[in-house]
């Protein structure tokens, strides 16, 4: 009998000497309970409690803790339905107020971050939505950690981890993509044809211009030719009317005649011309020679005339009729 | 019969050394003890000693909390603020980013933000961490340059 009392003596000792000591890791903290009342917190190290009194309460993690924020549908302001998730960082300040403040502070937090994450999604564009993460991510945390102050817990870091449209809505923004490159591609395309039609029609422009430049140089040119040759002939005119003026007319007479038979020969002479066609007045040229007689005439007269004595010239050649 | 004891404490020394927890440490201790009353008085009753058992651990175990651990200065060791995120920030100056009006305010630290108390500033004031409560930074103003 002795033995066995003996025996839960020492049991109940060890007991109570294990509820006496308390051990607190590093990364924790305990809230002490006098009653059933909270009265203090335990650091981490070593502590004696006195049993039956104090109590243990709540042992607070206050160490930066991850939460992930389960994916959701969100209907944005422009009524895109979109799925988001997140992640959240907090740290436990005050061990106390976390324990007491709120019954489920993970599901509390959780709760609360869904929430906002639907009012602020809800009031933005789903373009918006996209590409303004950090906007969204800063709006959450501020009236997050306003939030979860009251339960002492510090909210260091909202992240949207994914934001997903539809598959239909993910299509569309492709090929919304695409037909705006298509767009630059073909304006781009008509733009170069413009340049090339302008550049072109400069050049024609300019090239006809320069050909009738050339042409009126030309013209002048030409024009200033013939008036030039037209001014050598009245002056060789002139100049030959001046000699006939001063001369004879017979002389001019000679000239004609001398060409007249010169042409005769080259033309007998051509080797081609078997038959030799005469076009003129065949007594044109006898005519001519008539001329000549006259001219021969004219000369012997006046030779008479200075010298009577002069003799009788040889008879003309009959006339051939 | 004391030599029962006498291996009891060595069992629980050795046992606290492999499993350190502040805990069998003590009862070895008591347990030691035993042996050496036993050696003195080799015939007591199986009660009494459990109870005189009992005291010792008590005994033994007040007797650290009340000599042994005050002599253990607890040196600063510079990792006192581990796991406190709100004292890692005292001494360090910060800007508003919200007024402190009725007290109340915000400050910006790293990319986020604090709530602070502290006298009435206007925004982009840069303030002093003397303190924490809870969540909130306790400030002061200083004068820049």
């Amino acid at each position: 009998m002795g033995s066995i009392v003996a025996l839960v003596v020492i049991v109940v000792a060890v007991v109570v000497l294990a509820k006496l000591i308390r051990i607190v890791p590093q990364g924790y903290e305990w809230t002490v309970e006098m009653f059933g009342k909270y009265t203090g917190t335990l650091t981490p190290g070593l502590h004696f409690l006195i049993p039956f009194v104090y109590n243990i309460g709540r042992k607070m993690n206050m160490m930066e803790q991850v939460l992930d924020v389960p994916s959701q549908d969100v209907i944005t302001k422009d009524n895109a339905v979109v799925r988001v998730d997140g992640v959240v960082f907090y740290q436990v300040l005050d061990a106390a107020k976390a324990a007491y403040e709120v019954a489920n502070l993970e599901t509390a937090a959780l709760a609360l971050i869904m929430t906002n994450i639907r009012t602020v999604l809800g009031s933005m564009d789903l373009d918006e939505s996209l590409s303004q993460r950090d906007a969204i991510n800063a709006k959450l945390l501020t009236v997050i950690d306003e939030a979860t102050h009251p339960w002492g817990v510090k909210v260091t870091r909202i992240e949207i981890k994914d934001i997903s449209p539809p598959r239909d809505l993910v299509d569309a923004m492709a090929r919304q993509m695409k037909a705006e490159r298509e767009k630059r591609a073909n304006i781009l395309d008509a733009e170069g044809f413009r340049q090339a039609a302008i550049l072109k029609a400069d050049g024609e422009k300019q090239s006809a211009i320069l050909e009738a430049e050339g042409k009126k140089e030309a013209a002048f040119r030409e024009a200033e030719a013939r008036e030039r040759l037209a001014e050598a002939e009245a002056k060789a005119t002139t100049m030959v009317s001046d000699a006939i003026a001063g001369g004879d007319v017979n002389a001019l007479n000679y000239f004609v005649a001398t060409k007249y038979v010169e042409a005769l020969v080259e033309m007998a002479k051509s080797p081609n011309q078997k038959t030799l066609l005469l076009p003129m007045e065949s007594t044109g040229i006898l005519g001519s020679l008539a001329g000549i007689a006259e001219l021969a005439k004219d000369s012997l007269g006046s030779q008479r005339s200075q010298a009577q004595v002069a003799p009788q010239p040889p008879r003309t050649p009959p006339q051939v009729r | 019969m004391h030599y029962i004891w006498w291996i009891v404490a060595l069992l629980l020394i050795g046992g606290e050394v492999i499993m350190p927890g502040y805990f069998m440490l003590w009862i070895g201790i008591a347990a030691a003890a035993m042996g050496i009353v036993l050696f003195a008085v080799p015939d007591l009753g199986p009660l009494f000693q459990a109870v005189l058992f009992a005291a010792f651990t008590f005994v033994s175990c007040f007797a650290y909390w009340k000599f042994v651990r005050p002599r253990l200065a607890r040196v600063p060791s510079g990792n006192e603020r581990l796991n406190r995120r709100g004292e890692q920030l005292i001494g360090q100056r910060f800007t508003l980013c919200d007024a402190i009006i009725n007290g109340r305010g915000k400050a910006k630290v790293g990319d986020g933000m604090w709530l602070v108390n502290g006298p009435d500033l206007p925004v982009g004031a840069t303030v002093e961490v003397t303190g924490i409560d809870g969540t909130t930074l306790r400030v002061k103003a200083v004068e820049v340059g």
